[in-house]
């Protein structure tokens, strides 16, 4: 094994479509890995929200910018002797890549490990990509850049139709044109080339309609491989498999394609040198013949978290062993207890992913799905059958527990099919709706390519829902049970409440088919005699008082990792408190559902009637449901009927709380000032995480939102300690805060948002499950604020009040959005969340804070150049202010016409652009920035086509006029990049 | 929900299994093994280790994309077939589901039953013997049959009874092997590597193998126990005098290890899946290999003068090869693959290198 003593371990930045909490768990598993072995972990990652940048696997944390001056500034400080970038998705390997070229790592004597430059090379550049397959024989998607028509044709003749053709370079994946035949392809070739910038290209063989199948491989550097699982997407090539439902194994493989594609898997990895996990991609055509390599990833990834969680073998961990030299079976599977890591998982039970997508926060989007991933989280929910992990996975991804949606319930035959057509967020839904109404299955096959096999499974859900209207026999209840079909689903379907009832038991998932009797299993609920759970807590009792957490399922935007971060807080709050910890929760990217976190894990859905099956085995005495989000608070009520305690605030206080009539009630009552839903309150915002032990309170980090439009806290940039409220109202607001607490009187947190209007302190709302502050707030204060409101719920009394008033360095939350992954969504932001993470600035000043976070979001900076301004009537006021500070810069400033009528009048040069002069300039690349607020009238095309195009072309956009005002503030004050200090908290 | 016919599976210790026939409705007994496999499953029905046991499949759905009786036409070596779940087919090719194929062959299996409860069992007792049967009328009399099974003088019954020559592919070798009851399939490496392969029956003895001036002798595999036919042990013996090179595979490796003098023991737990780890020693690289064994050579009665042990089980560190020194030997527990992507492909070479003449590394 290898010798190093201090490894830099780089995280994968904010959470963001396409990247969600997964790099948490895998970096947290990497950092445990190191750690076990005595190295020294140095972790750096933008993100305050990654559980990973908390010290408990980590000696040093940078919450820093991901971006080669910063992380050379890391590698200069602590010198450590290696680097390992596969945690961190690609950004971090192209950061890690580039960091060698330059010859950083060498000045420091740092070795990258996990993967070498050739590698990354290879896979990230496709005209490397497909030599080094071509190389080793294995087929790629055939696939040409042409400068001409003729030439087009001649390829796509050459390849066969259809193809698929876009122009070459375009950031707009989505402008790509499907051709049948030689004539549609020579119009929309021509069409093509006339919108390229290059006058270029691409013609691809269309290979939509095959089966997708992934398979993730893990080597070591002795050329030892196993592949861990196959994983098959049920939608097949043209939705990109984020947004695919998906089996694990695959499950419509014959044995010779299944070996075929397996093979090569091991093939590719071995000659490509990968050594660590790698997720490999094929398209197989329908009949099995013909397969592409369509992808190669030499990372962890979202697949190899959904596979680690439903295989029970830990490939983030097992990376990091190899990366310091291990070989496979000279590491443990703890799971087992007995065996190694070159055992390959055997599943006896079938796993499915559902997407989770956020439409219900960007209303504009475009639902159609494509080769650019969409969803925001996805649930993962087993059976020993499809149709029970597929019936457990609709009541995971969505609300309803039957596979139906309303909207295809009334409509005609013909209606339906063109739905089916559709590839959108909802065709799952219209394809059962057409089996339930026997639709011909292979038409549906023929129309959307989904294999038969899942189409009768399918079927087979349709016709039990049937049989359960038709037959109200035992027999038939118990046999829709075992399907999974829910008491509530059943009565959904007869309108009745079922006489029968039957309660889910337990199986392990233990890695090996129950080879071997597993030490460290965790469990689904399945039908059947044996109950796996309660004979493990029979094997291994303990008097531990237990303690059931919730969690809060897939990851949806607004839900930036904070309900996660303070789960995994609890957890360990609790256990340190004597507590035996048992977790239920869906989503395969958390930590939650890692098996050493809390000690015994459920995998399974997060309705009332799951949660209760766990209840039934498990017994226990208290149940946390407050970071589980609006449906666990509501599962209250069923857990108290069920003598479960809940701890701290439950679904009572989360009403009273809510229920704003109520709420405005308390704060009348208590003497508290608060906004009326008449009056519109424009000023500063206040927020408040506030911790109380029933008498006392305590505010860890106060924090002021730079933006004083109405949007969501969550969406806002925040500094703490303020800057701009002074001590006479930092006075009122503790009083404030002091009645609210009184006059509540609760064990736990409450976040508390206040608005400063006409020098006067308003409440403007409470919330008792907003924890999208906390991570931030915690990593600010440097205290663990979830121990702290956990210590109080279980009747431990605060050591610290009042609002802790910390000296010294400046912190900055940055939201950050996904706009770019959806087509149609407006940036302008309202009382919706529509951030997915959000990233940490740490500073001396609040300007250096505020600009590394800007750094840290992602934002290119530039010193010099022209800003396009178009504002609303209202922001007119801070709009001069604004433009005066980025014209005292030198920078140049264009407005759209009223926008530069209220310039110039107030003596600054404004150049006046039309929209569509503006869009040209914008697509020209000829602004350093664009502050573009939301008109009075909602719909303004106009400037959501402006925003649009500033996305596009990743041009910086404000959608506020304070937070452009502070940013070029920061810009004004500020020294380069290189010369801001990285700190290690 | 269609109407299917009740079966059971009954195990020696009366443990009762009820779910739905599969297959050919009737009764079955043998020793009961579970096989972790997630696919393959005409590969394990036609596996000769099989030979007399019922398998159950721990991987819940089988036979997704049913059976192709031109490619899978081996001939089924199991008694018995257990899944928890089959599925119906629906490719437009000449697949067969599950229950028609084993109808078409005749063989008893039963579905619907809950597997893992099943291998939890089968784990925790080690050796189970059972019996599918589609009625529990006369219970005590099965019973009393299922206790007293054994499997006995199946290696001449499965055996093929006549010489059969096999022609390879740009031929360099000419090999004997010796059919314990292995399929076909399992001499192909030796075939698309350069041999001819003449399959000669079991208790074919030293001097008439030497008739086909072998460069080369593979002692194949076979069922269970390895101390059932002392003649077998005795051939194999004056084998090892012909100063022919001699490769043994599962029952043959066993075989051999008794012909040596060294012992063979039952094994607490057998290996039974796809998933078997297997190192090398004095190297750090390791096979996965696809195993459904009880015995195993007794590690600590193999004699160093005579042979190394060059593979071991990781999980269990039972031995999985041998090189012998006192004669041209090398023998190995689990099937090597053919093909030269496969970790195990090199196996099959090294027999190549010691047929050529050539020191293995």
């Amino acid at each position: 094994m290898s010798n190093y003593k201090k490894i830099l371990v780089l995280g994968a930045g904010p959470v963001k479509i396409g990247q969600s909490l997964e790099f948490d768990y895998s970096a947290l598993q990497v950092c445990r890995a190191l750690k076990e072995e005595g190295i020294t972990v140095v972790f750096a990652n933008s993100s305050p929200s990654a559980l990973a940048t908390d010290k408990v696997f980590a000696d040093k944390v940078y919450i820093e910018p991901l971006n080669i001056e910063s992380v050379k500034r890391i590698l200069e400080k602590e010198k450590p002797d290696a680097l390992l970038s596969t945690a961190g998705g690609d950004d971090s390997l192209e950061l890690s890549l580039e960091l060698a070229q330059n010859g950083y790592l060498e000045e420091t004597n740092t070795v990258l490990i996990g993967i070498n430059q050739d590698v990354i090379r290879n896979v990230k550049n496709r005209h490397s990509f497909v030599d080094a397959l071509c190389e080793i024989s294995e087929p790629t998607v055939p696939a040409l850049v042409v400068n001409g028509v003729e030439e087009a044709c001649d390829f796509a003749d050459k390849v066969g139709y259809p193809v698929i053709v876009r122009p070459a370079y375009t950031p707009d994946r989505e402008s790509a044109e499907y051709c049948n035949d030689r004539e549609s392809l020579a119009a929309k070739a021509e069409k093509s080339l006339e919108t390229s910038i290059v006058s270029q290209i691409l013609i691809e063989k269309s290979i939509a309609g095959w089966k997708e199948i992934e398979f993730e491989v893990i080597r070591d550097s002795e050329d030892n491989c196993i592949s861990v699982a196959s994983v098959e997407s049920i939608d097949p090539v043209g939705i990109h498999t984020g947004d695919s439902l998906v089996v694990i194994p695959a499950q419509t493989l014959t044995d010779s394609e299944f070996t075929k594609l397996r093979r090569a898997a091991r093939k590719i990895v071995s000659s490509l040198g990968i050594e660590g996990s790698c997720n490999v991609q094929f398209a197989l055509s329908p009949d099995g013949k013909e397969y592409f390599v369509t992808g190669v990833d030499p990372r962890v990834s979202r697949t190899s978290a959904l596979v680690s969680k439903a295989t029970g073998y830990r490939i983030a961990y097992v990376s990091a062993k190899i990366a310091l030299g291990k070989a496979l079976f000279e590491i443990e599977n703890d799971v087992t207890g007995c065996t190694t890591a070159c055992n390959e998982p055997a599943m006896d039970y079938c796993a499915v992913k559902f997407p989770k997508w956020s439409f219900e926060s960007f209303s504009e989007a475009n639902r159609t799905l494509g080769t650019m991933m969409k969803a925001t989280g996805e649930s993962l929910t087993i059976g020993t059958g499809f149709e029970l992990a597929f019936m457990k996975g609709i009541r995971s991804a969505g609300k309803n527990h039957l596979p139906h949606l309303e909207q295809f319930e009334n409509i005609t035959d013909d209606e339906l099919k063109n739905a089916i057509r559709k590839s959108d967020d909802t065709r799952i839904f219209a394809v059962y709706e057409a089996i339930y109404r026997d639709f011909s299955i292979d038409e549906i096959n023929e129309i959307t390519k989904i294999d038969k096999w899942f189409l009768n499974k399918l079927k087979n859900i349709a016709d039990t829902e049937k049989l359960v209207k038709a037959d109200n026999s035992k027999a038939s209840y118990e046999y829709a049970k075992n399907m999974g079909f829910t008491d509530f689903a059943i009565e959904q379907i007869t309108g009745e409440k079922s006489e029968y009832s039957l309660s889910a038991v337990f199986n392990s998932i233990d890695t090996c088919s129950a080879e071997f009797d597993a030490k460290k299993p965790y469990f689904y609920s399945v039908f059947g005699a044996d109950n796996e759970a309660k004979i493990f807590i029979n094997a291994n009792n303990t008097d531990k008082k237990k303690v059931l957490v919730i969690g809060s399922g897939p990851s949806v935007a607004g839900r930036t990792g904070d309900n996660d971060y303070c789960t995994v807080h609890a957890i360990n709050s609790l256990k340190s408190q004597g507590f035996e910890v048992i977790v239920i929760n869906n989503n395969p990217a958390s930590v939650t559902t890692d098996y050493n976190v809390a000690d015994r894990v459920y995998i399974d859905p997060l309705c009332n009637e799951d949660i209760l099956n766990v209840v039934k085995t498990e017994k226990p005495e208290y149940a946390l449901v407050l970071f589980g989000g609006e449906n666990a608070i509501k599962a209250s009520e069923m857990l108290k009927d069920n003598d479960v305690e809940i701890l701290g605030p439950d679904y009572d206080f989360y009403r009273k709380i809510t229920n704003k009539i109520e709420f405005f009630d308390i704060l009348d009552y208590a003497n508290v000032k608060h906004t009326s839903s008449k009056k519109l309150c424009v000023g500063t915002c206040i927020e408040a995480h506030v911790i109380s032990d029933g008498e006392n309170y305590f505010v860890p980090a106060l924090c002021e939102h730079i933006e004083k439009a109405h949007i969501n806290s969550g969406d806002s940039i925040s500094v703490t300690p303020t800057v701009s409220v002074d001590d006479s109202m930092l006075e009122t607001v503790n009083e404030y805060i002091g009645a609210i607490v009184k006059e509540l009187s609760f064990k736990g947190a409450l976040d508390i948002q206040f608005v400063v209007f006409d020098n006067d302190l308003y409440v403007t709302k409470a919330s008792a499950t907003n924890t999208t502050l906390v991570p931030f707030v915690t990593k600010a204060s440097g205290m663990d604020v979830v121990d702290m409101a956990i210590r109080c719920m279980a009747g431990e009394k605060l050591s610290q009040t009042g609002i802790n008033n910390k000296d010294g360095k400046y912190f900055v939350r940055v939201p950050v959005f996904s706009f770019e992954k959806l087509k149609g969504a407006d940036m302008v932001l309202d009382e919706k969340t529509k951030s997915t993470g959000d990233v940490m600035g740490i500073g001396d000043t609040f300007d250096n804070a505020l600009l590394k976070g800007m750094i840290a979001s992602g934002m290119r900076i530039k010193r010099t150049g022209s800003i396009l301004v178009s504002v609303r009537e209202s922001d007119k006021t801070d709009t001069v202010k604004m433009a005066e500070e980025f014209l005292s810069q030198g920078f140049k400033i264009y407005a759209t016409s009223d926008t530069a009528k209220l310039l110039n009048s107030n003596h600054i040069a404004t150049n006046t652009a039309n929209s569509e002069q503006a869009v040209e300039m914008i697509n020209a690349n000829k602004f350093s920035y664009v502050v573009s607020t939301l008109q009075n009238n909602r719909n303004s095309d106009e400037e959501s086509i402006i925003r649009r195009a500033a996305l596009m072309r990743k041009t910086p956009v404000f959608t506020s006029v304070q937070s452009a005002y502070a940013f070029s503030k920061s810009l004004a004050n500020n020294n380069v990049m290189e010369e801001l200090e990285v700190t290690d908290i | 929900m269609m109407e299917r016919k009740k079966a059971y599976l009954v195990l020696q210790d009366k443990i009762i299994f009820e779910g739905y026939s599969m297959g050919k409705s009737g009764v079955a007994i043998g020793e009961v093994v579970f096989n972790t496999c997630t696919s393959s499953y005409t590969d394990i029905l036609s596996d000769p280790t099989y030979y007399g046991q019922i398998v159950a499949q721990t991987y819940p759905l089988a036979a997704n994309r049913g059976v192709n009786p031109e490619t899978d036409g081996s001939e089924i070596m199991s008694n018995g077939y257990i899944v928890r779940e089959w599925c119906d087919v629906y490719s437009d090719g000449n697949e067969m589901n599950l229950d028609d194929y084993l109808k078409s062959r005749g063989i008893v299996g039963i579905c619907g039953i809950d597997t893992r409860r099943l291998t939890r069992y089968l784990r925790d007792k080690g050796y189970v013997n059972g019996v599918i049967t589609d009625s529990l009328e006369n219970l005590d009399e099965l019973l009393y049959k299922v206790e007293n099974y054994t499997v006995s003088g199946a290696v001449s019954e499965i055996s093929i009874k006549e010489p059969v020559c096999l022609k390879g592919e740009n031929v360099k070798y000419n090999v004997v092997a010796v059919d314990y009851g292995s399929p076909r399939k399992q001499l192909n490496a030796f075939l698309l590597n350069g041999c001819n392969v003449t399959v000669v029956p079991a208790f074919t003895d030293a001097e008439e193998i030497m008739k086909y001036s072998p460069d080369g002798i593979v002692l194949c595999d076979g069922p269970a126990d390895p101390d059932d036919e002392p003649q077998l042990i005795d051939n194999i013996k004056a084998y090892t005098k012909l100063g022919v090179p001699i490769f043994a595979i599962g029952l043959g490796h066993q075989m051999l290890a008794l012909a040596s003098g060294f012992k063979i023991v039952k094994m607490e737990k057998g290996h039974r899946g796809s998933n078997q780890p297997v190192i090398l020693a004095n190297f750090k690289k390791v096979m996965i290999t696809t195993q459904n064994h009880g015995y195993a050579v007794d590690r600590d009665s193999v004699d160093s003068n005579n042979a190394d042990i060059i593979m071991t089980n990781i999980n269990d560190n039972t031995v999985e090869g041998l090189k012998y020194k006192n004669f041209n030997g090398l023998s190995v527990q689990f099937t090597p693959k053919g093909d030269v992507d496969s970790s195990t492909g090199f196996i099959i070479r090294d027999f190549f290198k010691m047929m050529a003449g050539e020191e293995n590394e």
